[in-house]
């Protein structure tokens, strides 16, 4: 076991009937750091993501968080204590606007929520720290608009901004760039390049240089199972990840 | 929630709506001053349905079950000898939002299609137990001789002061939820009707809202019923069959789904138009069914959404 990971997962499985979607997975994060999870479709990278953001309960193996057995903690107290997720398929609060959806974010880790008399508009600090990450997102100028107005690409940045502005120590991103643009993609990357001072993160993503660029150790999982982990250099040259995963183009 | 109605149709409304009983009184109309509030006690019980249905996006097809609650809880407290409305209303209000507790802490665990049915088998349940109670009516319901007695004047069978008792409960109600729908908490019932994952996702325990939000409808819903028991002097299990659920859903998608008065104006509409075509016609009913398909296809946020419609057209999606 790794002392002083952020996150360590051990021997985690999950089964859905004879399909072993995640085959004894053993992981950690780095304070700090970018790890990279890659594979191909259907590897059970998203199933992973599920297990550790707490969606979806574990067959056996264990998630240790921050010093804590998070195994058996429901999605939103892993959130509070610093475990969040953003999804691969965008999941906003449509019928708010952009302000409100991140305000909801930040409203979720300040004060009573089971406040039911005074008006959530009055309170200043939500709005304000909302739009201050709306400034880190740079979709300032969109905030009064309704979230289901944003251009795909907005959209995705949104999605990404939900998560970072519950203030996590590590963020779980679930191909943060998918089906976005290439001018957004690079607005993306930028971003979690940004984030990277302030706290950890485990990427899934398929777009390869986006991984080699941001990367700090990547791990390779095939059919549910972890097949290598490295430095973006020693994956490179993995013999097992070119032949499995990466092919000749990238080594 | 960016568009809002003018502070002064509000003002308007409320002004007609305690100039027309005077009115009507004056004219030796108390029959038709009697007919609105019960299309009032309908409205609230409608409002308090769209809590759940509208702004939480919880099909609960079980309802009445708490009118039913409400109005019996009173009718055997007021046989019994305890005719304090304010301890009746309290019991029945109390003993509402315990049932609520129960049956929403059992069905909010599963959704959708598993959901409207739990809610509904719940509310079927009641009804069946309700029905077997014989030392209360049983299947033919209970007469009760008098009605809640809450001092101060207020004597109740007179049908105008009825009325003013019903018209201030209803805008209790109304201003409680519209209060609660700007709070922290209704933000996040908004949300979760948006999507309930994502709420969990970002650090709520969505559950325990939605089973708050369940409790205070319920609980809403035996006040109607409370004053419901009082305009009829009778409650049978009727009031808390599944027709009488439906009936609730109706008014609220006639009237507009997760709006702050669509429950109310759909009480009226669908009250008024049962009225004025029972007076020609048997099938009624079936009239009703073209007018609600016309609302549906025409105005999918209801009778509320039409209205607001023409004062906003920011927001995109209306």
């Amino acid at each position: 076991m790794n002392e002083g990971a952020l996150l360590q997962v051990n021997d985690l499985v999950k089964n859905f009937g004879a399909l072993r979607a995640t085959d004894h997975v053993t992981l950690d994060v780095q304070p700090g750091e970018i790890h990279a999870l890659i594979g191909p479709n259907g590897a059970g990278k998203t199933s992973l993501v599920a297990q550790l953001s707490g969606h979806l309960p574990s067959d056996s193996g264990q998630i240790f968080f921050d010093g804590q057995d998070v195994t058996a903690l429901p999605t939103h107290a892993r959130v509070r204590s610093g475990l969040a997720r953003s999804f691969q398929i965008t999941r906003l609060f449509k019928s708010f606007t952009v302000l409100d959806n991140v305000a909801l974010s930040v409203q979720a880790r300040s004060g009573n929520n089971f406040s039911f008399w005074r008006p959530v508009h009055s309170e200043k600090a939500l709005t304000v720290q909302a739009m201050a990450a709306l400034h880190e997102l740079g979709l300032q100028d969109r905030a009064q608009d309704p979230a289901s107005e944003l251009s795909h690409g907005e959209q995705r940045i949104l999605e990404l901004g939900l998560a970072v502005a519950t203030q996590p120590k590590l963020l779980l991103l679930d191909e943060p760039m998918a089906g976005a643009g290439p001018v957004e993609s690079e607005r993306i990357l930028q971003l979690i390049q940004k984030l990277r001072a302030d706290v950890a993160i485990l990427l899934i993503e398929h777009d390869m240089d986006a991984v080699f660029r941001l990367a700090d150790r990547i791990s390779v999982m095939v059919n549910g199972a972890l097949i290598a982990t490295g430095t973006p250099q020693a994956i490179r040259l993995n013999p097992q990840v070119v032949a499995a995963y990466l092919g000749e183009e990238h080594a | 929630m960016n568009h809002k109605t003018p502070f002064w149709v509000w003002g308007l409304v409320l002004a007609g709506a305690i100039a027309l009983p005077l009115f009507l009184h004056a004219r030796d109309m108390d029959f038709y001053v009697s007919m609105l509030s019960r299309m009032m006690i309908y409205g609230i019980a409608a409002c308090s349905l769209n809590l759940i249905l509208g702004y939480g996006g919880l099909v609960s097809f079980g309802h009445a079950a708490f009118l039913g609650i409400g109005a019996y809880t009173v009718g055997i407290l007021i046989t019994e000898g305890v005719t304090n409305g304010w301890v009746g209303f309290a019991i029945a209000m109390g003993l509402s939002a315990l049932v609520a507790a129960i049956i929403g802490a059992i069905s909010l665990r599963t959704r959708g299609v598993y959901f409207i049915m739990i809610t509904l088998a719940f509310a079927q349940m009641i009804y069946y137990l309700v029905n077997s109670i014989k030392a209360y009516g049983g299947d033919e319901g209970l007469n009760i001789k008098q009605r809640s007695d809450f001092g101060l004047g207020l004597d109740l069978k007179n049908d105008v002061t009825f009325y003013f008792v019903v018209l201030f409960v209803l805008v209790l109600s109304l201003v409680l939820i519209s209060r609660i729908m700007a709070s922290r908490f209704g933000r996040v019932i908004l949300a979760i009707r948006d999507d309930d994952v994502r709420v969990d996702a970002i650090g709520f325990a969505s559950y325990r809202y939605k089973w708050v939000l369940f409790v205070i409808a319920g609980t809403l819903g035996g006040l109607a019923g409370a004053l419901m028991v009082n305009h009829q002097n009778y409650v049978s299990p009727n009031l808390m069959h599944w027709t009488q659920s439906g009936i609730l859903m109706v008014m609220v998608i006639l009237g507009g789904v997760g709006t702050l008065t669509g429950g109310l104006w759909g009480a009226l509409v669908l009250l008024i138009l049962e009225d004025v075509l029972a007076e020609y016609t048997l099938h009624w009913q079936f009239y009703v069914g073209w007018f609600l398909l016309a609302v549906v296809l025409l105005a999918p946020k209801g009778l509320a959404g039409l209205l607001r419609r023409k004062s906003t057209r920011k927001g995109g999606h209306a």
